[in-house]
């Protein structure tokens, strides 16, 4: 029963992953670079860090939510500067997080990973493109990236601490913690 | 909730890491230069260099990436992408680009423009330095 609903916890953050990335296509965002994004699926990601215990649950479900919206009409190459955005992001963010401890919010934990995302995708198109001028995007992606990492940080932040707050959620998972 | 002490700290450092590939490469592009170029390549190898000083006429030109075909247009001294047939069209939304180090990817097509500044000849500046020291 225990192991049930941590798969379905799971699969709603997979799910809530999809459908903030599917949305979040549509919304044209003007005054940036072409090819930037909000970056709104970061938020589940940061919810799954601090809810859930084993890194590699965590892992599982950035990866899925990766395969999945390339599925829904993205592309191979949007795969692999995405894969490695949300790899150097995901490795970023346990570093702050496990390195800082309670020294550091979910905000400095999102925006450090928003940046990082941005990092690996131009690293990916440096070498695409073979040229490190790509590299030349990244002030105005990465503050772009702060910004939505700031209120991603807090939008995380209140949906965690209204999450305890549901009897399931306890349930699942705080009592699974008491027990380890 | 507040702001953690090292929240600021870890905005600060990501702040000056985005900056850090701009200002290096600031540093490797020559400051005075008299002529720019359209320095197009297409996975790391130079497929054509022209000229925008002084092509204020429009000017229309098609690339064949080997990966898909993107068309290009010169006018005023600055370039841009108009067409392409990749599926995100990204590059078409850049626009024009006339400054050394602006740039315009289409990443599907391997595809790189940037502009270059060029001083003219190194040795003429070096005899121009002679000269005012001599007068």
């Amino acid at each position: 029963m225990k192991q049930t609903k941590h798969l379905i916890y799971m699969s709603l953050l997979v799910a809530m992953a999809l459908a903030l990335h599917l949305v979040e296509r549509n919304i044209p965002v003007p005054f940036m670079t072409p090819g930037a994004k909000l970056g709104l699926a970061n938020l589940v990601t940061v919810i799954a860090l601090y809810t859930l215990d084993k890194k590699s649950d965590v892992a599982k479900i950035i990866a899925s939510r990766l395969v999945l919206s390339s599925i829904f009409g993205g592309s191979v190459s949007g795969l692999m500067y995405g894969s490695m955005g949300a790899l150097l992001s995901f490795i970023i963010m346990i570093i702050i997080k496990e390195g800082l401890k309670e020294k550091v919010s979910m905000i400095g934990v999102s925006a450090a990973g928003a940046v990082f995302h941005n990092i690996g995708q131009l690293l990916v198109a440096a070498l695409i493109v073979q040229n490190i001028g790509v590299m030349l995007y990244l002030p105005v992606l990465s503050l772009a990236g702060i910004v939505t990492g700031i209120f991603i940080g807090i939008a995380a932040n209140y949906t965690v601490a209204h999450m305890y707050k549901l009897p399931f959620f306890k349930e699942a998972v705080v009592k699974e913690k008491r027990i380890e | 909730m507040k702001i953690k002490l090292w929240d600021k700290i870890i905005i600060a450092l990501l702040l000056v890491i985005s900056f850090i590939p701009y200002l290096f490469l600031k540093m490797l592009m020559p400051s005075d230069y008299d002529m720019i170029y359209a320095r197009i390549t297409i996975q790391g190898k130079l497929y054509k260099e022209i000229p925008l000083t002084g092509q204020v006429k429009q000017k229309e030109f098609i690339i064949d990436t080997g990966h898909g075909i993107n068309k290009a247009v010169i006018e005023n001294e600055a370039i841009t992408i108009t067409e392409a047939d990749c599926p995100d069209e990204i590059c078409t939304q850049t626009g024009f680009i006339d400054k050394p180090g602006q740039s315009i990817t289409c990443l599907p097509h391997k595809l790189h423009i940037e502009i270059v500044g060029k001083s003219l000849d190194s040795t003429e500046k070096d005899e121009d330095i002679i000269d005012v020291n001599a007068y």
